[in-house]
């Protein structure tokens, strides 16, 4: 799965620099993956197309059961607490039972972390 | 527990709520209470999906898988068991529509009570609530019109 993303990675920057990719379990029962997503380009006026961008990116590229392991994609601006504490992180880092922004956070992958961007 | 109808009738009868929280200013327990909307809009779906008459409650069941996907305020949890996957997961129609909802909700809704500070403002409540309500790819639009719940 993660190497996908670093795939999907790819075909994302393709559009621009990318904030944030990120890869979190918060779940205490569903076993699933959130997507995190932030970049200079992609705004609240542009989010459904960032949105379907992104959803379109992810379905060509892991196959049915991969993408039933993936819960929701979430966008958020720069300032969003959870990008910030996410940004401590490095490119490639995996954490394990991390508290982050004061959630529980069981598993996370840490695709691109760019916080000059 | 509730029943189906109970289930729909409390998730209009709070969204009314969340109007009048909304026309007050109220942001923090508008998200709170668009929170709890969702959850009987699921809770509703689930009865309508497994044909169920009656929600399972604590003193009907000890089984605790039962207990884990039933007597839940996760909704992604909920989601499973509400036969709406196929639209909101993300191979679904309207995953955007779920996604923006959820991202509102980092942790569970039932947490916010808890909160000293709010995290929700005016835009942030009314995005919340148009994920949720608005014409024709809101949640509840879709549940109706697909005859979900």
């Amino acid at each position: 799965m993660v190497d996908k993303f670093k795939t999907i990675l790819n075909n994302l920057e393709a559009k621009g620099p990318i904030t944030l990719l990120a890869l979190l379990k918060m779940d205490d029962i569903l076993d699933k993956w959130i997507v995190v997503f932030c970049a200079p380009w992609s705004t609240e006026q542009n989010m459904a197309e960032t949105f379907e961008f992104i959803r379109k990116e992810i379905l060509k590229t892991l196959d049915a059961q991969e993408v039933s392991e993936i819960a929701r994609i979430a966008i958020y601006g720069r300032s969003e607490h959870l990008i910030e504490e996410l940004l401590k992180y490095q490119s490639g880092v995996e954490l394990k039972d991390q508290k982050i922004n004061g959630n529980l956070v069981h598993s996370a992958n840490i695709i691109r972390s760019n916080p000059a961007v | 527990m509730a029943t189906h109808t109970d289930f729909k009738k409390l998730a209009l009868e709070r969204l009314k709520t969340v109007d009048v929280l909304m026309s007050v200013g109220e942001w923090w327990v508008a998200a709170y209470m668009l929170g709890f909307v969702l959850e009987c809009v699921l809770k509703a779906g689930a009865c309508k999906a497994l044909c169920l008459e009656i929600y399972p409650a604590p003193q009907t069941t000890k089984e605790k898988k039962i207990t884990s996907y039933f007597l839940t305020h996760d909704f992604d949890m909920l989601l499973v068991i509400s036969g709406a996957s196929d639209i909101f997961g993300l191979s679904g129609s309207a995953a955007a529509t779920w996604s923006g909802f959820m991202q509102e909700y980092q942790e569970s809704y039932t947490r916010i009570r808890y909160d000293l500070k709010s995290q929700y403002d005016e835009a942030k409540v009314k995005r919340i609530y148009s994920f949720l309500t608005r014409e024709p790819d809101g949640i509840i639009p879709l549940m109706e019109n697909k005859n979900k719940w």
